[in-house]
Order: structure tokens, then C-alpha cells, then sequence
């Protein structure tokens, strides 16, 4: 990778999303958005059209870009909608049932019918045991036999099964029996993943899922980069194309091979590093992510940059590998009010983009927060994303009908009035995004009023401030391109990489030479990797760490360390860990015995930083062009005659007065009576209470 | 303020209330140390009104549900409601008083507002050792209450601020792993004081006066639901259905548990009287877990819209005999009624529901929770205690073939795993597999149990298995067939030994023990076609 040689350097974030794919094109001192809907059939279709788009519109050649970096959900999508080619899982004599059994607990408490998901299809996929074992030292104590793996061959010939992914018990110990299994399937053609490689952590359920999501994966996520990675070809775009991955740090497509399950938050990882890109600029160390979309809503706690945790929960299956936490909840712009004996309620079900909200006018006939949203005068039907017709009066007549269902309601409500109504299902709404946000930061023992609120996303300026008064949340930030900002985050990462290996040790037996070694096996492996990927030595950096706990507890704390790890170091970490463990669990005790439960190494490739255009400087009062419309809006009740702002003609220190209302591109921003805006240099709006 | 409210007060304090449930319990689970916490998520959390009625819960374990208020009933009425005073913080375990056996433990705070009792917190847990002559405190066969470990009747733990030191070392002296249960008692403190603090400040916000009024609107409504379900249910129909224990551990003589189920106008009847009179062995139930069982099958018909509270059980009408396995005399033996006969309760319900629901009711399930206890020393001499549970079969309904091996009613604790397991005790897992074709054969199937075997790694140790549907499989329904029936089974060097349902014996170094675990009922007429 080679980011010195160009003319005129560009850099394209491409997001691709349910509905559209986000561009975002940054050259020096100018940012450029672009969306176009998305191809579900082939997302690299909708791809070249936006470049082609793109190139045309902000007038540039494809020797001009530097480099393409993509968030995609291919894989994520392939996984959840079980789309993926059929694999053999191979594990060890006695035990093919893990993955069924699972954790032995049922989906649901109370229904008597309830479902269960697995991450294998026991009618497509297929199942083996090898007849070989270890104990729990990674001793062999069976060993692998030649007539075992001919008896694996012999079971899968004839059937349409290319992947394989293999997890015997006790491999992250000894990784032995899975490599020479590895080696005999991979010369007989098949495509191996190996849960020593993906995952070597103990716990053989969590290891095995693990990798049969990479199995899983992998392949549709390579067949869909080669299939894009030849068309940029045909097309003659040569610059690099980065991945973003889970773990908020981009790769080379070509590490991604054995490795798709890096992609699953390919997608999501974008707003949270848009967010940390925030964090840097506003000076701030804590911030919340919202990005409100038409279907779902992505939050996410940062605290000095984004929070990667080393284990997560994807759609109802336990991963080990690095994934940023994010928490993802079913409200969004299409979220659909809805009223039964009683109660109100708003989502998870939605309209998405198709039939959409009721003013979409594409027979939809669900009331859903944008029609509630456009009633109350948030937003205008002049400034919506896509060419669509919007129609207000088909908001009004459906809110109207949902009213009547209320109104005879034998409980003492106070929804007296369309106007009501419409408040109410912001506010439900509202509620519902707080308890998202609650769960990434009160769950992981966090304060959320340590927090600023950073909103975007198409809906997210418009909720942002609401939200944050429920949580009583520190302050709310708009950013200066809240409608494609997820996109922009591709734009401000480094390649990252991250191995994680179980190292069981009582920390006072510690064998330092033993671990240090192992330190610097994992580092060589990402060196290589690295390597492989064109990012020059200088660039190339590493950190350390190891995770802890007191004997006996099964959570870990992590903790950084650097090399060579000595005895000296270790007081200091022994201290560190226990202050750690007081601020997350309230208490510590200095007399247990603390154990290390994994070693890990972070290889990072750094790529330099680009800058945000500067605006002109102004004073407190907002330029006269800036507000050339005023339009009426309720706030809780109360309908204001509102300016209405327009965001490109802003300048650095305006001060906004609520009530006002920000347009610009296809979001708005909305700032409520009480409420003041101030813009600072790089566009971004801090609202805070008037004094 | 005005007596009307708006829709979203009563969803925002509904949550907000359910939060606080929910919040304290993962304080309480994080800082928790026995893994029966921590892992696998064997508490739960509530919160009460001044009344002593469920408000809200969080609860991982069904067979705590209606035990949490019938805890605080008991206690309330112990110490009289004049005695609750601001500042107290209670602790009690007695299955007598409101328990349900003595490794769960409860810790109740009352909560004050402007010097008013405004409701409760609480919190149960099953902590992994209370003493007795066993160690895990759940003996199998022929033993009292005191026998099976420590029991607290309603204690003040901490006044003002001030532990009961007294207390607290007397516990501590007289039960195994001392610090283990300081920390977890610790952690449940913590949690209730946490508690208080949320549920204030939900009170500041809205005033008591309107958080009473939504939570009565709440109950109102999910009261509602339940009516709507049981008036489905015509008037003076009486059906009844009767399951067995296979034993009691002591004799070899099955149990009789009988349910009659009847609605008069807006009370559904539960009546257990004629259940068999309690037993010797320690599978007696306490009526908080013979309330629970019976509270779950209403709890599992009546949609998850409507919130978990006393106004969704306000229409059942409980009776039970004193004297019966499912209401006993003290100081009978109770410590497996909690986990195995809890299923059996709610097998007969099953039974006697699905006269009146054929289409939503589904047969049995595996109806055992399949407890095994090893403990001894390690090859280093260190002392052990592994203790588990294993999944079974579920039984399968209309239009619902129900997936393998899974923990089914009254549990859905965790398993440990394999290597983790071996890396500790001094075992070895040489298999954990599902047993093909275990399900009872039906239209639709029921799912399949579980095969685990277990090697013992070191000289010797105790043997301690509680399981049933060792005799008496778990039941089909409308034409289904019965799931297998389990097996527990020894190999030893001089061949293979049976063992009943219950047991407690030596084992010896390479000795293995296998537990295969019942089927699921199947349901409906199976048919070729």
C-alpha cells in the first residue's frame, strides 16, 4: 500500500446499508457525500454506479483516488439469513452433539413452544468425529490416527461440502491434532478453518461456534470481494481496497480470507469510528454513538476511542474475537405505533424503506415515528433522502385513525389530541433508544451522565437532545455531516489486527520466559500479516496485554503490559488489576489469588490522518442568508413559528436560538425551545440548555 | 397532581421499574463469586409494594417466581409490619418460612420515602454450600431440615448501617467456604442498597403517588389478560390429572402428586389436596415452590406484553393440605423439592391445562432437573465439589417440534464446560451426546435427552445423584407417545451396576458414571404418512 504518488489524493468510504450504499469522498479540505440505493443481489453493482457517480459529480479521475476502504454486511447478512454454503464441522469422538446442546439453555423462559438457533443447520450441514484425544494439559492421550481422517474423507466425498471447520478439545493447548487433520483435508482439497487458529480460548462451545461463523462466512465474503475486487479491475480503479472489520481497524482483503467473521460488524463499526474521530476533534474523552436509521438504531459507548470487547454475543451465538460494542435495537424512522388494551408502543416492528411510513406514500398504512415526526413539523417534506414523494395529508389520516382507536380507552390517558399522539410516540420511541443506551453504559458499569451524545444518522438529530434529558446525559453534538457520517468513520481508521490466546497461569507461578516467548510468537504473526499487507516497519506498531482475574471468578479484566513482561512490572499490574476490578464491580480483595486467563498482542499499521474543511469565521449571530424560511413546529405541545437554518451557510461561532430548525442535505436538526446551538469550526453543533 | 397519567408514564415508569430489577441483578451477578451465580444465573431480583406484592422481577429461575412474595409474606408477618423499620436490611433461608430449600438464600430491604414504607427490594440466590452433613447442602434420601444445612428464619442482617456481626459469624463458622459466602451475602447487600437508590429516584421523578397509580394500572391490566385466558375455561368443570415421583430416596414406592382445576366465575381453583402425604426422603415441596410451578403454566399462556406482577396471579386460587408432599410439616426434609419435585407440579398442570387448552399445551418434558454431585479430594488433596444439572428431552405440541436437549419449566441454568470442567475437578468427560430417538414418537416428536459420562481421575469420592422419570417416563399427549425414561448407570471393574433415581455412594478412581436423561412426550397420533 502505497499513499504517496497521487495527484490529487481521494479517499472513498463506501457503506453499504439495507437501503442505500453511503460515498464519502474526502480530498484536501473538502468532503463530498453520495448515495445510491443499494444492490442486495450483488452489492458490488450498486458500488461501481456510486463511483462512477461519484466521480463524475466531484470531477476526478480513477488515478486520483489513494485508497477505498468498505463496511459491508454481506457476510452478517448471509449468516443471519442462513444463506451460506453447507460446511462439515469435525470434532472430537463423543462430542458432535456441543453445538446442538450448547450451553443447555432454552431460548425463551415462558413459552412452552419455543425456538431454538443454531449456528449450523443439522439438515445441510454435516457432522464428524475423530477418534483421537487430549487431556487437560494438552497431553495426547489418544492419538490421532491416519484410518481416522480416511474415514473423515471417505464420509464427505459425494457430498457438496468444500468447508470444513474443525474443533477438537483441548486444541488451544496443543494445536497438534487439528493442524495434522488440517493438512490431510486441505491436500485433499477442502477449504479448513481450524479453531486453534480462529480462537485458541478455552471453553469448547464458545471456540467451535466461533469458528464455524468464520467457516460460515468467510466463503461468501470472499466470493463477494473477488467479485468486486474484478469489476474495480475491469474498471480499471487500481487503489487498494481496505475492509473495515469488527475490531474497528481495516484490512487487507487478502488477510480476510481465513477470516470473514471479521466482517460481521463490518457495517456497524463505521459510526462508532466516525464517533471516535468526534472524540479527538470535540477534546472529549466520553461520548455516546446514535446513529438512528429507517429500520434499526446503533449505539455505542467510547471512552478515549472505541470500546472493542474480546467476546460478544451476535445474534443469539457467543463469539471469542475482538468485535466493538455496539448495541443495535429495532427503532428506527420506520418503527411502527402501535395500541393494545392500554398501552402504546412504538417498534421493533417497522416499515423500512418499502412500503416506508405512511407519508411515503407507497401504501404503507402504519403510523411510524416520521409520520409522526413530519406532523409535528421536525421534519418538511422538501428535505427528505431519495426521490420520493412525500404526502403529509396521508400522515395526518393515519394518525388520525390510530387516535380513534385510543380515544375510547377506559383508562384515564392523557392523549387528547392528534398533537398528543404524535409527541407520544417520539417520546415511547425515545424510551425505547434510552434503554439501549442504558445497556452500554449503565450494564458495563458506566455513568451515562459522564456522557456527551453524539447524533446522526438520517433521524438522529432530530431525537438526540430528547434522549439525552431522559438519561441526563452530558450535552449533545451534531456532527457537521450527520446523514453519511457512519461513512465517514471508514475514512479515519488503521489496519488492526489482534490475536487473543488462552494462557492459563496462577500469576505468582508465572514462567517469564515461557510468556514472554509467546508474547513474540503472536507479534511474528502479525508482523507477517502486516507485512503482507504493504504497511511499511516504521508504521507498524504494538501493545500488549493480559487478561486477569481472581481465581475462581469465570470474568476477566484486561490489562495493558509491555515487553519484556518482569517481575517489576508484574507489582504494578497486581496493583492496576485490583483498582480495576474495585471500579467495575465495587469491590476488590488483595488477599485472593489472581490468575491470567489469555495473552494478547494489537499490531496496528497506521495511515495518516485527513482533515475536515474549515469554515469561515462569523460571530454569535447566525449570517441573515443563512435563515430565509420559518415553518410551525410543536415543541411538547405548543406549536412555535420556527427559523429554519440552512447548514451550508453556517459560520464558526454562530450562536442558534432555540426553537430553530437546521436543514441541510437529508438531515435536520432540531433544536428545541430552551435550547442553544453553537457551531464551532468544523461545522459541528453543541447544543446545550440557554442560560 | 392530576389522577390522569399519560400512556408514556406508565410505559417509561414500567420500565424504569423493571430496570431496576433488572439493574441490581447484574450487580449482583458480577460481583457474586460461587459460579452457581455468576454463571449459571441461578437468582433472581424483585421489587415489592408496601403491601408485599410483586411490582416488577427479574428472574433467570421460573421456580423463583412465586416464591419471592410469598418469602417477603412470610417475613413481614414474622417480624409484624409495625417492626419493618428504614434502615433494616433482612436475610432468610427457612423453606418453612417462606423458602423454598436452604441453598437459596433471600435478602429483603425495606424501602422508605419521606419516613413512608413505599415497597420493597429483594433478591434470592442459591448459593453453592449452606452447611449440613453434605457438602452443596442437597443431600439425597432420609434427612431433616437441619440435617441438610443452616437455616435462617427472618434475621435483621444489618440495622442502620450495622451489621449483625453475631449472626453473620455463626453462619460463617458453621457452613463449608466461608469466604465464598461472605462475598456472595456481601454481593446481595450491595445489590439491595443499589436498589433503593434507583427505585428513590424513580420516586423523586414521579412522586409515590403516581408510581402507585401506574403500578395499579399495570396490574390491572395484566390481570385483564389473565381473565380473558381463564374464562375461556367454562364454569363447574372440574378436570384433574394425577403424575407420580418414581420415589422419595428412602422407600422404592412411587409418589402421587393430583391437581383439580376449576373456575368459579373470576377465580381459577388449584386444588392439591389429594395429593399424597409428605415423605420421609427430602423431596418435599414447600408451597412457595408448589405456588411457583402453578404460577408458571398461567405465566407461559398469558403473552410477555403483560408484565410480571401480582395482578397477573390474582385470579389463581392455590389450596393445598398441610401434611402433603406439596405443603409439609416441618421439619421435613425439603432440599430436592425445590429441583425435582417443582417439575413433577408442573408436569400435573401440563396435565390438567391441556383438558382445557389442547392446542397451547405441549406434553412433558424431561420432568428432572438430573442433579449430580461428586465431591472429594483432588490427586494434590485438594477438596472438590463439582455440582450439575443436565438437560433432557422436551415434550413436543401442535404444530411444534420442540428442539433436542434443553432445560425445560422450572430450570435453564448453564452447563459447565467440558474443558473447563476437566482443567478443575479431577474428571473426565468421555462423552456428552444426545441419545437418538429418546423423544416419544408422535404427529409431531418430542426432542431428545441427554448422554453424559463421567470418569472419576483421582482415588475415590461421594456420588450424589437426585433425577427422576426413572420409572415413570415423562407423558405424551392426545394419542403421542411417551418419551425413554432415564438412566443412571455405574461401570465399574466387576461390570455394570443400575442405580435408582436417587443415590448416594463411594466411587472409585476410573469408575464411570453415566447419566442418560429422559426424552421429551411426543403429541398427536404418529402416522406413516
Amino acid at each position: 500500500m502505497n499513499l504517496n504518488n497521487t495527484r490529487k489524493p481521494i479517499r472513498i468510504g463506501i457503506d453499504t446499508g439495507g437501503t442505500f450504499t453511503d460515498f464519502v469522498v474526502v480530498s484536501r479540505n473538502n468532503i463530498n457525500a453520495w448515495k445510491v440505493p443499494t444492490t442486495p443481489e450483488d452489492p458490488s453493482v450498486g458500488i461501481i454506479q456510486g463511483l462512477k457517480d461519484v466521480m463524475r459529480l466531484f470531477k476526478f479521475d480513477k488515478e486520483d483516488i489513494e485508497l477505498l476502504i468498505h463496511g459491508t454486511t454481506i457476510g452478517t447478512n448471509a449468516f443471519l439469513e442462513d444463506k451460506c454454503p453447507s460446511i462439515a464441522f469435525i470434532t472430537t469422538k463423543g462430542f458432535k452433539g456441543i453445538i446442538e446442546i450448547g450451553r443447555q439453555q432454552r431460548s425463551e423462559l415462558y413459552n412452552l413452544k419455543f425456538k431454538q438457533k443454531y449456528p449450523l443447520s443439522f439438515s445441510k450441514d454435516l457432522l464428524f468425529e475423530l477418534d483421537e484425544r487430549l487431556n487437560s494439559n494438552g497431553q495426547e492421550t489418544k492419538p490421532l490416527e491416519e484410518s481416522s481422517l480416511e474415514d473423515a474423507v471417505s464420509f464427505l466425498q459425494g457430498r457438496s461440502i468444500q468447508t470444513i471447520a474443525i474443533s477438537l478439545l483441548f486444541s488451544f493447548l496443543n494445536p497438534s491434532h487439528e493442524l495434522k487433520a488440517a493438512n490431510y483435508l486441505s491436500n485433499k482439497g477442502y477449504n479448513v478453518f481450524t479453531s486453534s487458529e480462529i480462537s485458541p480460548l478455552i471453553k469448547e462451545y464458545e471456540r467451535s461456534v466461533t469458528t464455524i461463523v468464520n467457516a460460515k462466512v468467510s466463503p461468501v465474503v470472499n466470493i463477494y470481494l473477488s467479485k468486486l475486487k474484478s469489476k474495480l479491475f475491469e474498471e480499471e480503479i487500481n487503489a487498494p481496497l481496505l475492509m473495515m472489520q469488527s475490531n474497528t481497524g481495516m484490512a487487507d482483503i487478502s488477510t480476510l480470507e481465513k477470516a470473514g467473521i471479521q466482517t460481521l460488524y463490518s457495517g456497524l463499526a463505521g459510526g462508532v469510528l466516525a464517533a471516535a474521530d468526534s472524540l479527538k476533534h470535540l477534546e472529549r474523552t466520553h461520548l455516546v454513538s446514535l446513529d438512528i436509521g429507517g429500520t434499526s438504531t446503533d449505539v455505542s459507548a467510547l471512552i478515549d476511542g472505541p470500546i472493542v470487547l474480546r467476546s460478544r454475543d451476535f445474534g443469539g451465538f457467543p463469539l471469542v474475537t475482538s468485535m466493538v460494542d455496539v448495541e443495535t435495537i429495532g427503532s428506527g424512522g420506520g418503527s411502527i405505533a402501535k395500541y393494545k388494551d392500554g398501552l402504546l408502543s412504538v417498534g421493533p416492528e417497522s416499515q423500512g424503506a418499502n412500503p416506508g411510513p405512511a407519508c411515503y406514500s407507497l401504501e404503507g398504512d402504519k403510523v411510524t415515528l416520521t409520520d409522526a415526526n413530519l406532523f409535528l413539523g421536525y421534519v418538511h417534506q422538501d428535505n427528505f433522502a431519495g426521490n420520493l414523494k412525500i404526502d403529509k395529508e396521508k400522515s395526518v389520516f393515519h394518525l388520525n385513525k390510530l387516535f380513534e382507536e385510543i380515544k375510547p380507552s377506559p383508562f384515564p390517558l392523557e392523549i387528547e389530541s392528534v398533537d398528543d399522539l404524535a409527541i407520544s410516540i417520539r417520546k415511547i420511541l425515545n424510551n425505547n433508544i434510552a434503554n439501549a443506551i442504558r445497556v452500554v453504559t449503565i450494564q458495563r458499569g458506566l455513568d451515562p451522565r459522564d456522557f456527551s451524545l453524539l447524533g446522526f444518522g438520517g433521524a438522529g438529530p432530530l431525537q438526540a437532545w430528547d434522549i439525552a434529558q431522559e438519561l441526563e446525559m452530558g450535552g449533545v453534538i451534531i456532527p457537521p455531516f450527520p446523514g453519511v457520517w457512519s461513512a465517514f468513520g471508514l475514512v479515519t481508521s488503521d489496519i488492526k489486527h489482534e490475536i487473543t490466546q488462552s494462557y492459563l497461569q496462577v500469576i505468582d507461578d508465572i514462567d517469564f520466559e515461557d510468556i514472554n516467548t509467546k508474547f513474540q510468537e503472536i507479534k511474528r504473526k502479525l508482523v507477517e500479516t502486516l507485512n503482507s499487507e504493504e504497511v511499511s516497519e516504521k508504521k507498524q506498531t504494538f501493545s500488549f496485554s493480559i487478561d486477569m482475574r481472581y481465581r475462581g471468578q469465570s470474568d476477566s479484566l484486561t490489562l495493558k503490559v509491555s515487553l519484556p513482561f518482569n517481575k517489576n512490572q508484574v507489582k504494578d499490574v497486581i496493583e492496576e488489576f485490583h483498582k480495576l476490578h474495585n471500579q467495575n464491580y465495587s469491590w476488590f480483595d488483595k488477599k485472593l489469588t489472581i490468575e491470567i486467563v489469555n495473552i494478547s498482542v494489537l499490531g496496528v499499521g497506521t495511515v495518516p490522518r485527513i482533515k475536515l474543511p474549515v469554515l469561515s469565521e462569523g460571530s454569535q449571530k447566525p449570517p441573515e442568508e443563512s435563515c430565509k424560511k420559518s415553518r410551525k413546529v410543536n415543541f411538547d405541545g405548543i406549536w412555535f413559528d420556527t427559523p429554519v437554518y440552512a447548514k451550508s451557510k453556517l459560520q464558526m461561532n454562530n450562536v442558534l436560538e432555540g426553537p430553530c430548525i437546521i436543514d441541510q442535505l437529508d438531515t435536520t436538526t432540531v433544536i428545541p425551545p430552551n435550547v442553544q446551538g453553537i457551531v464551532d469550526k468544523l461545522g459541528y453543533i453543541s447544543l446545550e440548555e440557554k442560560k | 397532581m392530576s389522577s390522569r397519567f399519560s400512556l408514556i408514564e406508565a410505559q417509561v415508569i414500567n420500565q424504569a421499574l423493571t430496570n431496576v430489577a433488572l439493574e441490581t441483578g447484574i450487580v449482583l451477578q458480577r460481583s457474586a463469586f460461587s459460579p452457581n451465580i455468576r454463571d449459571r444465573l441461578d437468582f433472581s431480583s424483585a421489587i415489592m409494594n408496601q403491601d408485599g406484592r410483586l411490582i416488577a422481577q427479574a428472574e433467570h429461575i421460573p421456580v423463583h417466581l412465586g416464591a419471592m412474595p410469598e418469602g417477603l409474606k412470610a417475613l413481614i408477618k414474622y417480624f409484624g409490619k409495625e417492626n419493618i423499620l428504614d434502615g433494616d436490611i433482612y436475610i432468610a433461608n427457612n423453606p418453612y418460612l417462606g423458602g423454598t430449600h436452604l441453598p437459596d438464600i433471600s435478602v429483603v430491604k425495606p424501602i422508605f420515602f419521606n419516613k413512608q414504607l413505599v415497597g420493597y427490594i429483594a433478591n434470592r440466590c442459591h448459593h453453592a454450600d449452606v452447611g449440613g452433613v453434605v457438602p452443596g447442602s442437597m443431600p439425597g434420601g432420609k434427612y431433616t431440615l437441619e440435617e441438610e444445612g443452616y437455616v435462617i428464619d427472618p434475621t435483621i442482617l444489618e440495622r442502620n448501617g450495622i451489621l449483625n456481626q453475631v449472626w453473620f459469624d455463626d453462619f460463617l463458622s458453621k457452613i463449608r467456604v466461608p469466604e465464598e459466602r461472605k462475598g456472595d451475602i456481601q454481593a446481595q447487600l450491595a445489590s439491595t442498597k443499589i436498589g433503593e437508590k434507583k427505585f428513590h429516584s424513580i420516586l423523586r421523578k414521579y412522586s409515590v403517588e403516581r408510581v402507585n397509580q401506574i403500578t395499579e394500572f399495570l396490574n390491572e391490566r395484566s390481570k385483564k389478560a389473565s381473565l380473558d385466558l381463564i374464562q375461556r375455561i367454562p364454569e363447574n368443570l372440574k378436570v384433574s390429572y394425577t403424575d407420580y415421583m418414581d420415589n422419595d430416596g428412602v422407600k422404592n414406592e412411587p409418589i402421587a402428586i393430583t391437581a383439580e382445576v376449576e373456575r368459579k366465575g373470576e377465580k381459577l381453583i388449584v386444588d392439591y389436596s389429594k395429593t399424597d402425604p409428605q415423605v420421609e426422603g427430602n423431596i418435599n415441596a414447600p408451597f412457595a415452590v408448589t405456588y411457583s410451578a402453578t404460577y408458571y403454566i398461567l405465566r407461559c399462556l398469558v403473552s410477555r406484553e403483560y408484565a410480571t406482577n401480582h395482578g397477573l396471579y390474582e385470579p389463581l386460587e392455590i389450596i393445598t393440605k398441610e401434611g402433603t408432599l406439596v405443603h409439609p410439616f416441618p421439619p421435613a426434609g425439603v432440599a430436592a423439592g425445590n429441583v425435582e419435585t417443582s417439575q413433577r407440579i408442573t408436569d400435573v398442570m401440563l396435565g390438567t391445562f391441556s383438558q382445557l387448552f389442547p392446542n397451547e399445551i405441549p406434553a412433558a418434558s424431561s420432568g428432572t432437573m438430573n442433579n449430580i454431585i461428586i465431591g472429594g479430594f483432588d490427586t494434590k488433596g485438594n477438596q472438590f465439589t463439582y455440582y450439575e444439572t443436565i438437560a433432557g428431552g422436551i415434550g413436543a405440541g401442535r404444530n411444534y417440534t420442540p428442539p433436542n436437549a434443553k432445560h425445560s419449566h422450572m430450570t435453564n441454568t448453564r452447563n459447565t464446560s467440558i474443558e473447563v470442567l476437566e482443567r478443575y475437578y479431577p474428571l473426565g468427560i468421555e462423552e456428552y451426546s444426545i441419545i437418538p430417538n429418546s423423544g416419544g414418537e408422535g404427529k409431531w416428536s418430542g426432542s431428545n435427552g441427554v448422554r453424559r459420562v463421567v470418569r472419576l481421575l483421582t482415588k475415590e469420592a461421594m456420588l450424589s445423584i437426585q433425577s427422576e422419570r426413572r420409572k415413570f417416563p415423562p407423558f405424551g399427549l392426545q394419542g403421542g407417545k411417551d418419551g425413554s425414561k432415564g438412566r443412571n448407570i455405574l461401570k465399574t471393574q466387576d461390570g455394570i451396576i443400575m442405580l435408582p433415581s436417587k443415590v448416594t455412594r463411594k466411587i472409585k478412581r476410573d469408575e464411570t458414571v453415566i447419566i442418560e436423561t429422559p426424552g421429551g412426550g411426543g403429541y398427536g397420533v404418529y402416522s406413516d404418512q
